[in-house]
C-alpha cells in the first residue's frame, strides 16, 4: 500500500471521529449558560490587582513618608537618626547643596540644648558638628565655596549666640559650638590641625 | 454552508447575538472536537477543551476580523493553544500511548476485511504518527484530514505561509520514511 493510501485511510479513521452525543445534543445549551453566568472579565480582575498594588504602594509611601517626617527632629542615639542620615545625602544629591549637612547638625546642637538632652548626647551633637564643619571645610576648599560656608558658620554662631540670649543653662555647650563654628571660619590650616586633634582623639 | 452566511453569522454573534454564535458552535463541533481529540486522546478532556474553544473564542470574537483570517481557523488556533498547554501540564502525551481508543470509531461488528484495514490503519497510526511531535500531527491533522488552505494553517501555527509549505513538506517525508522503513 502507497503512502498516500496509508493517509488516506488514517484521514478516514480521523473522520469517523465523532463528538460525544452529549456533547452534540447539550454541549451548547451547557456553553450558552456559562457564557449567561456573569462572571468578572479578566481585565476587571486586572485591574483589581492593579488598583490593590497601587494601595498598597500608597499606604508604604505614606508611611514611609512619615517615617522620614518623624526622623528630621531625630538626635543620635535615636532609632530614627539612620533614617535621618539617609535622607540628608539624598537631600544633598537632589538639591547638589554640600552645605546641607552641616546646617542639620548644627540644629541638633541647638535641639539637644533646648530639650535639655544629657549630656552624651550634646556632646555628641557638638562633636558631629565639629566633624561636619570640618569635612565641609575641606570639600568648600577644593570646590572653591569657601565664602558661602563662611556665611552659613556665621548664620549658625548667631543662632548659638541667641539660645545663651535665651538664658540656655548650657551656656559653655553653646560656646562650644560657637568655638567649632569660628574655627570653621578660620584658615585651612587651622582646619588640617583639628582635623589632627579629631583623629587623634 | 455559505461563506457569505458564516460571515452574517460571525457578524451578528460579535454584536452579541448568542444564537448566532450557537450555530457556529453547532458548524464547527464536529471538526475542533476531532481535532482536539486526536491529540488528546481522552473523550472527557476532549470535551472539556472543545467547550473551552468555544468559550474563549466568545470572548475573543470582538476582536477577530473576518479581513484577517476564517472563522474556522480562529477556532482552531483557539483549540491548538489548549492542546499545547494540556500537553506542557502533562508533558508530553506519551508516545507509547497514541492510537489508544481509535477503535471505538470502528464499525462495532467489523468483518474480516474491515479487520484487516482496521489493522493497517492500526499499524500505521502506531508505527508512523507516533513518532512525529504533537505540532508536527496537527499540521499533518490541519492539511490532509481537515483539508485546510496552507494560509489558513499559517494563521493557526503563526508562522508564513511558506515556511508553512516548507514544514509539511519535511514532515511528509519524515512520515513517509517512517512509513517505508515499516
Amino acid at each position: 500500500m502507497k503512502f498516500e493510501e496509508k493517509l488516506k485511510l488514517v484521514k478516514k479513521t480521523y473522520l469517523d471521529i465523532n463528538p460525544p452525543a452529549s456533547l452534540v445534543e447539550y454541549g451548547w445549551q451547557a456553553l450558552k449558560a456559562e457564557l449567561e453566568t456573569p462572571k468578572p472579565p479578566i481585565r476587571s480582575v486586572l485591574k483589581f490587582r492593579l488598583f490593590l498594588a497601587g494601595f498598597a504602594g500608597l499606604i508604604f509611601l505614606i508611611f514611609s513618608f512619615g517615617v522620614v517626617q518623624a526622623s528630621q527632629k531625630a538626635l543620635p542615639g535615636d532609632p530614627l537618626y539612620p533614617v535621618k542620615k539617609v535622607t540628608e545625602s539624598i537631600e544633598v544629591y537632589v538639591s547638589g547643596d554640600k552645605h546641607v549637612k552641616v546646617g542639620k547638625r548644627a540644629e541638633e546642637v541647638i535641639q539637644a540644648v533646648e530639650d535639655k538632652k544629657d549630656q552624651g548626647v550634646v556632646g555628641e551633637t557638638i562633636k558631629n558638628y565639629q566633624d561636619e564643619v570640618l569635612k565641609t571645610k575641606k570639600d568648600a576648599e577644593k570646590s572653591g565655596e569657601e565664602q558661602k560656608l563662611k556665611q552659613k558658620l556665621e548664620s549658625q554662631e548667631q543662632q548659638f549666640n541667641d539660645v545663651i540670649k535665651k538664658g540656655s543653662s548650657s551656656k559653655g555647650d553653646m560656646e562650644k559650638a560657637i568655638e567649632v563654628s569660628k574655627k570653621g571660619r578660620g584658615g585651612a590650616d587651622d582646619s588640617e590641625k583639628d582635623e589632627q586633634k579629631s583623629e587623634d582623639k | 454552508m455559505q461563506s457569505s452566511d458564516i460571515r452574517k453569522l460571525i457578524n451578528q454573534a460579535q454584536k452579541g447575538d448568542k444564537d448566532a454564535f450557537g450555530q457556529i458552535y453547532k458548524l464547527y463541533l464536529k471538526k475542533i472536537y476531532r481535532f482536539v481529540y486526536f491529540s488528546v486522546r481522552n473523550k472527557e478532556l476532549a470535551e472539556d477543551l472543545t467547550q473551552t474553544t468555544f468559550y474563549k473564542a466568545w470572548i475573543s470574537l470582538p476582536k477577530f476580523s473576518v479581513e484577517e483570517g476564517t472563522i474556522q481557523a480562529f477556532l482552531f488556533t483557539i483549540a491548538r493553544h489548549l492542546i499545547i498547554d494540556e500537553s506542557r501540564k502533562k508533558k508530553e502525551i506519551s508516545a507509547t500511548s497514541f492510537g489508544e481508543g481509535f477503535e471505538q470509531f470502528l464499525s462495532d461488528d467489523p468483518g474480516p476485511e474491515e479487520l484487516a484495514f482496521k489493522q493497517e490503519i492500526k499499524d500505521f497510526v502506531w508505527h508512523a504518527l507516533r513518532k512525529l511531535k504533537t505540532s508536527e500531527r496537527n499540521i499533518i491533522v490541519l492539511r490532509f484530514f481537515e483539508e485546510l488552505e496552507y494560509s489558513e494553517i499559517a494563521q493557526i501555527i503563526g508562522k508564513k505561509e511558506g515556511a508553512i509549505r516548507v514544514m509539511i513538506h519535511r514532515i511528509l517525508l519524515k512520515l513517509k520514511g517512517q512509513v517505508e522503513d515499516q
